[in-house]
C-alpha cells in the first residue's frame, strides 16, 4: 500500500470519527433542549397523581389518555375546541395584518428618501422601547370608547398598522438588497409602487414568511390581550384558557399539560410547513445574483 | 386622475403613502395612550376615582422611599446584562454549527427552535417551575450523578439563574435570524476567499461576521429591550421570590399599578423605565456605526 | 403598473379603515353581566345555574365572565375604570371596603326597605356581614368558617385521633407523632391574613382596629410567637422548609407532603376532588392561653350591584334567585359556602353528601355558644398590600437573615401602620 493511500485512509477515518462525535454531541444537546417538552408530554400521559411521583421519568407507566379527555371538556360547558378556534382566528388575522403592513412600511423607510423620514423612523424605534404596561390602561379606555372590548378587534386591528419589530426586521432585509436593482428600475421608468411590487416584494418573501410565522406564534401565545379584552368565555383563547386551568389552588395538572401539548400542535405544524421556506427561501433569494 | 397619479408617484409623497399605515397606527394606538400615561405619571390615580394631580410626588416616592424600586431595577439590570450576551453568543454559535451542510441538519434546527415556539407561556412556566423544584427532574438527575440536590428556585443566589436559563433556552428565534443571515452571505464571496486560500475560521471572521452585523445589531437591540421589559417568567414562576431576588422591574410595576391600583405611580415607573431603555438603545445605536456594515450603503 | 399598485394600496387602506365599523350589535334591554372568580368546578356549576335562571326568567339574559382569583381584581378594576362595570359583581371580604367607599357598589339598603331585595329567612347578623359603615353594600353568597383540614387516614395509620377543637399544644403533639409514624408534615398557614388573624383573635384582638386607622394590636410578641413557632417546627422537621415540598400547588400537597393544613370550610370539596384524598375538618387549633375562641363565621364572598348599572332590577332578580331559589342550590351546592337563607339550608339538609355533612357539622359546632366570637369588621383597604409586606418580612425570617425577631416584627408593624395611614389619606 502506498503512502498516499494510507494517508487517504487515515483522513477518511478521522473524518468519519469527527462526524460520529459531531452527531453524538448534537444529539445529546438536542435531547437536553427537548427534555422539558418531552417531560410535559410524558406528564400529560401519566395519571394525575403520578406526575410528581415518578418525576424525572419520561416513560408514563401506566399510560393514560384520561387527561386529554378531561382537558378537552374545557370548563363551564365550553370545550377546548372553541378556544382553539378563537385563537386561530385571532392569530391568522394578526399575522396577516403584521405581514402586509410591515412589507409596505418597511419599503417606505428603507428605500424612499422623503422629508421627515428620520423623525418617523426614530419614533418607530421609540415605540419598540415602550414598555407594554405604559399602554395598558390608556389603550383599554381607547378600545372601550371604540366599542371594541369583548371582541377580537383590539388584538387584530393594530396589526394592520405596522408593528415596529416587524417593520424593522423587514427593513434590515431590504437594506441588504443592493440599491442598483431599484436604481436600474427607476431609470427604466418604474414608479416606487412598481419597485415595491415587482422588485422588492418578491425578494423579501422569505423575510415576510419569517414575520408571518413569528407574529402568528406571538399572537397564539399571548394571554395578556385575552385577559384584558375578552370577557365572555365563549371568546377565550387557548392561552387564556390554559391560564384559567392552572388556577392557583385547584390545578388539574394532567389536563393542563395535556392541553398545553395540544396548544403546541398548531404552531408546530406552522413551523414544519414553513421552515423550508424560512431557511432555503432566504439563501435562494435574488440578492445572490 | 392623471394629476393624482403623478402626485402620488412623487418621491416625497410616495414615501408618506408607504408609511401611512404606520403613521395612523402611531397616533391612534401609541401617541394618544402615551400622553395619557405621561399625564397619569404626575397624578395619584387608583382607577376607581378620577386622577388627582400630585406633581413630582410619584418620582420622589420612587427614588427615596420605595426600597423595591431600586431592588427591582438592579434585578432587571442583572437579568438583561447576563441573559442577552449569553443568549446572543449561544444562538450565533448554534447558527454557525447549523449552517454547515450535514445530514439531519433540519432535525437539529427544528429541535433547537421548538422551545422558543412556546414563548414564556403558562405551560412552559409550569414545566420550568417543576423541573427546577426541590423534588424536580433536574435534582433527580443531579442525585443520580451523585451531586447534592439544590433548591434552585428558593435559593437567593440561584433563582435568577433559573429564569435566565429559561430565557437562554429559548434562543431559537434569534438563532433562526442569524442562520438566515449566514445563509444569505453570497457563496461567490466564499468561493473568492477559498481561491485566496482562506480557511473556514478566517472566512467566518472576515466575510460572514461583517456581513451579518446588521442582524447582530437587530438581535442585540431587540433582546436588550425585551430583557428590560421582561415580565412573564418572574410573574409566573417565582413571583419575585426569594427575598425579591427575581423581582423584575416590570413585575414590580405591574404590582403597583394593577394589584395595588396605583396607576399614577405605575405610569411614573413606566416612564422611568422608558428613559433607561432609551438611553441604552441610543448607546447601542451610537456605537453601531463603528461595527455595523450595510452592503448597500457601503459602496 | 402604478395604477395596479395604487388600487392595491387603496384597497388596503379601505379594508383597514372599515374594520372599526364592524362592531357588536345593540344590547338587549334586559341583558345583565355577572362576574366571579374561581376554579373549574365553580365555573361549571355557576354556568349551569345561570342557564337554569334564564330558563325560569326568559325576560332576562345573563352574560357571564369569570377568571381565576389572581387576575380577578385587576381585570375588574380595568373594567370599572373603562366605564364597563358588570351589573352583578362578586366581591371578597378583603376588597369590599375599598369598592364600597369608592362608590362603585350600589347602596342596597333602600332595596331591602322596599322589599326589592328579598331578605326573608336571612338572619340580620348574617346580612350585616355585607355592611360597610353601617350600610348594606353586598349580599353574602354563603358562609364559611376557618378550618383545619386533615387526612384522617394518615392519622389512623399512626393510630391517632383529632379532637374537633384542638389546642396548639395538642396539635403540636399530633404533628410530632405523625412525623414519626408517617414522615408527613403540616401545611398550616404562616401568613398574615389567616395565620396571624387566628393568633390575635384568640386574645380578643383583630388584625386592624375598629375604626380602620391602624393595626389592631401594638405588641410585636404575637408576631414573634408565630415566627418562633415556625422556626421550631422547621427544626423539629414537622414542617417542610421553603421549597422542599413535592407539590407545586396547594391541593396536591395532600397527596405526598402534608397531612393537615388551614383553609376555609367551603374549600373542602375542591381539595378533595383535586387531590383524590378523603379530608376531614376540625376547628383551627386554639392558643393554649387564649382568652376567647378565635373561630368565626364569615361570608364566603358577596354578590354586589354596580352603582353604574342601568339594569338594577334585573340584577336584584338574579341576586334574589341565587340567594333563595332551591333550583339554584340543586346545582351549585355548597360551592360558595353554606346558603344564608335558613329555608334553603333546611331544604338541603336531607340529601347532603358525606362531604357536605362534614361542612355542616363544623359550621354548626362553630355557631354554638362559646365556640366562636363575632366576625371582625371587613379588612382595611391596604390589607392586600400589608399581607404581601408581611410575606416579605417573614421571608427574611425563613432565610435566617433576622437576629432580633422583636425588632423585625416592630419594623413590620410600623410599616403596616404607615400603609394604612397612606391609604386613608389617599381616599
Amino acid at each position: 500500500m502506498s503512502i498516499a493511500t494510507k494517508r487517504l485512509h487515515s483522513i477518511r477515518r478521522t473524518r468519519r470519527r469527527n462526524t460520529v462525535i459531531y452527531h453524538f454531541l448534537m444529539s445529546a444537546f438536542c435531547f437536553a433542549m427537548l427534555y422539558p417538552l418531552l417531560w410535559m408530554l410524558a406528564s400529560s400521559l401519566k395519571p394525575n397523581t403520578d406526575i410528581f411521583v415518578s418525576v424525572s421519568s419520561l416513560i408514563p407507566h401506566p399510560l393514560t389518555f384520561e387527561n386529554y379527555i378531561n382537558g378537552w371538556k374545557g370548563f363551564a360547558g365550553i370545550s377546548f375546541g372553541v378556544f382553539f378556534r378563537n385563537s386561530l382566528v385571532i392569530a391568522l388575522l394578526h399575522s396577516f395584518g403584521c405581514t402586509l403592513s410591515a412589507s409596505i412600511v418597511a419599503f417606505g423607510f428603507a428605500r424612499i428618501r422623503f422629508p421627515g423620514r428620520n423623525v418617523w423612523f426614530v419614533s418607530m424605534i421609540l415605540t419598540m422601547m415602550l414598555p407594554g404596561q405604559v399602554m395598558m390602561i390608556p389603550r383599554f379606555i381607547l378600545f372601550h370608547k371604540l366599542g371594541w372590548v369583548g371582541t377580537f378587534l383590539p388584538m387584530t386591528v393594530p396589526a394592520f398598522f405596522g408593528g415596529a419589530f416587524n417593520i424593522f426586521l423587514v427593513m434590515q432585509f431590504i437594506r441588504g438588497i443592493p440599491r442598483y436593482m431599484d436604481e436600474a428600475a427607476r431609470i427604466d421608468g418604474c414608479s416606487w409602487y412598481g419597485i415595491y411590487f415587482y422588485i422588492i416584494l418578491p425578494l423579501i418573501v422569505p423575510a415576510l414568511v419569517t414575520v408571518m410565522v413569528l407574529s402568528f406564534i406571538g399572537s397564539w401565545g399571548d394571554f395578556m390581550g385575552s385577559l384584558l379584552y375578552l370577557n365572555t368565555p365563549q371568546k377565550y383563547t387557548v392561552a387564556y384558557a390554559l391560564k384559567l386551568f392552572s388556577d392557583s389552588s385547584f390545578t388539574d395538572f394532567g389536563a393542563t399539560f395535556a392541553m398545553s401539548v395540544l396548544s403546541m400542535i398548531p404552531i408546530l405544524i406552522i413551523f414544519f410547513v414553513f421552515q423550508r421556506n424560512l431557511i432555503e427561501g432566504i439563501s435562494l433569494s435574488g440578492v445572490k445574483g | 386622475m392623471r394629476r393624482l397619479k403623478h402626485f402620488l408617484c412623487r418621491e416625497k409623497v410616495a414615501g408618506y403613502v408607504f408609511i401611512m399605515p404606520f403613521i395612523i397606527g402611531l397616533f391612534v394606538f401609541t401617541v394618544m395612550p402615551f400622553f395619557t400615561s405621561l399625564y397619569l405619571a404626575f397624578t395619584s390615580y387608583n382607577i376607581l376615582t378620577p386622577p388627582k394631580w400630585v406633581g413630582l410626588e410619584n418620582f420622589r416616592t420612587m427614588f427615596f422611599k420605595d426600597k423595591l424600586f431600586w431592588q427591582s431595577f438592579w434585578v432587571t439590570f442583572k437579568f438583561a446584562f447576563i441573559q442577552v450576551p449569553i443568549k446572543l453568543l449561544f444562538s450565533l454559535a448554534v447558527a454557525i454549527v447549523l449552517s454547515k451542510k450535514t445530514k439531519a441538519i433540519s432535525f437539529y434546527r427544528a429541535a433547537f427552535y421548538i422551545p422558543s415556539l412556546m414563548g414564556a407561556s403558562v405551560a412552559i412556566a409550569l414545566t420550568w417551575q417543576q423541573l427546577f423544584s426541590y423534588h424536580g427532574a433536574i435534582n433527580g438527575i443531579l442525585t443520580a450523578l451523585g451531586i447534592a440536590p439544590v433548591k434552585w428556585l428558593n435559593n437567593p443566589s440561584t433563582a435568577l439563574g433559573v429564569l435566565i436559563a429559561l430565557g437562554v433556552w429559548q434562543f431559537g428565534s434569534s438563532m433562526l435570524i442569524f442562520l438566515a443571515a449566514i445563509k444569505n452571505v453570497p457563496s461567490s464571496y466564499h468561493e473568492a476567499a477559498i481561491v485566496d486560500g482562506a480557511g473556514p475560521v478566517r472566512r467566518f471572521f472576515t466575510i460572514v461576521l461583517p456581513m451579518i452585523t446588521p442582524i447582530i445589531f437587530f438581535n442585540l437591540v431587540n433582546q436588550t429591550i425585551g430583557a428590560f421589559q421582561a415580565f412573564n417568567s418572574s410573574y409566573l414562576i417565582t413571583q419575585g421570590k426569594p427575598l425579591n431576588t427575581t423581582l423584575y422591574y416590570g413585575v414590580h410595576l405591574y404590582n403597583r399599578a394593577f394589584v395595588y391600583s396605583e396607576m399614577g405611580y405605575g405610569s411614573a415607573m413606566a416612564w422611568f423605565m422608558l428613559l433607561v431603555i432609551a438611553i441604552f438603545t441610543a448607546f447601542i445605536f451610537r456605537s453601531s456605526s463603528a461595527w455595523v456594515y450595510y452592503e448597500s450603503e457601503g459602496n | 403598473m402604478c395604477k395596479k399598485i395604487l388600487v392595491f394600496l387603496m384597497a388596503f387602506v379601505l379594508v383597514s379603515g372599515m374594520v372599526p365599523l364592524v362592531q357588536a350589535g345593540a344590547e338587549e334591554p334586559t341583558t345583565i353581566r355577572v362576574v366571579w372568580w374561581g376554579g373549574q368546578s365553580r365555573h361549571d356549576v355557576t354556568v349551569q345555574a345561570i342557564n337554569r335562571f334564564m330558563e325560569e326568567h326568559p325576560d332576562i339574559k345573563v352574560e357571564y365572565e369569570f377568571s381565576d382569583f389572581s387576575s380577578y381584581y385587576s381585570k375588574l378594576a380595568t373594567q370599572v375604570a373603562g366605564g364597563l362595570a358588570p351589573d352583578v359583581i362578586t366581591i371578597g371580604y378583603t376588597m369590599i371596603v375599598q369598592y364600597a367607599t369608592n362608590g362603585i357598589l350600589e347602596n342596597l339598603k333602600p332595596y331591602v326597605e322596599s322589599g326589592a331585595l328579598d331578605t326573608t329567612n336571612i338572619s340580620e347578623a348574617t346580612l350585616a356581614g355585607g355592611n360597610v359603615n353601617g350600610t348594606l353594600y353586598a349580599v353574602p353568597c354563603g358562609t364559611n368558617v376557618p378550618v383545619l383540614m386533615y387526612r384522617n387516614d394518615i392519622l389512623e395509620q399512626a393510630g391517632l385521633t383529632m379532637p374537633i377543637a384542638p389546642t396548639e399544644s395538642e396539635y403540636a403533639e399530633l404533628q410530632r407523632k405523625v412525623l414519626a409514624a408517617t414522615g408527613r408534615t403540616n401545611g398550616s398557614s404562616t401568613d398574615w391574613e389567616n395565620g396571624m388573624r387566628t393568633i390575635v383573635r384568640s386574645y380578643g384582638l383583630n388584625l386592624y382596629n375598629d375604626d380602620g386607622t391602624g393595626l389592631g394590636f401594638d405588641d410585636p410578641s404575637y408576631i414573634v410567637y408565630m415566627w418562633e413557632r415556625y422556626l421550631r417546627e422547621i427544626e423539629e422537621g414537622v414542617k417542610l422548609g421553603v421549597g422542599e415540598g413535592t407539590a407545586t400547588s396547594a391541593f396536591d400537597s395532600y397527596v405526598n407532603d402534608v397531612w393537615a393544613g388551614s383553609h376555609f370550610s367551603n374549600e373542602i370539596s375542591g381539595y378533595q376532588s383535586g387531590s383524590n384524598c378523603e379530608l376531614s375538618l376540625s376547628v383551627l387549633p386554639a392558643m393554649d392561653d387564649g382568652t376567647v375562641p378565635s373561630s368565626y363565621t364569615k361570608p364566603t364572598m358577596y354578590w354586589a350591584i354596580s352603582s353604574d348599572s342601568k339594569k338594577k332590577e334585573a340584577a336584584l332578580t338574579f341576586i334574589n334567585w341565587v340567594t333563595h331559589d332551591t333550583d339554584c342550590y340543586d346545582i351549585v351546592g355548597l360551592d360558595r359556602g353554606v346558603p344564608i337563607a335558613s329555608d334553603v339550608r333546611d331544604y338541603l339538609l336531607p340529601d347532603l353528601s358525606d362531604t357536605d355533612k362534614k361542612v355542616f357539622a363544623i359550621m354548626n359546632y362553630v355557631a354554638e355558644e362559646g365556640h366562636s366570637t363575632p366576625i371582625m369588621k371587613p379588612d382595611v383597604a391596604a390589607h392586600g398590600e400589608i399581607n404581601t409586606l408581611f410575606g416579605s418580612y417573614f421571608e427574611e425570617v425563613q432565610y435566617g437573615l433576622v437576629t432580633d425577631l422583636t425588632a423585625h416584627a416592630q419594623a413590620f408593624m410600623d410599616e403596616a401602620n404607615a400603609l394604612i395611614q397612606k391609604s386613608i389619606t389617599a381616599e
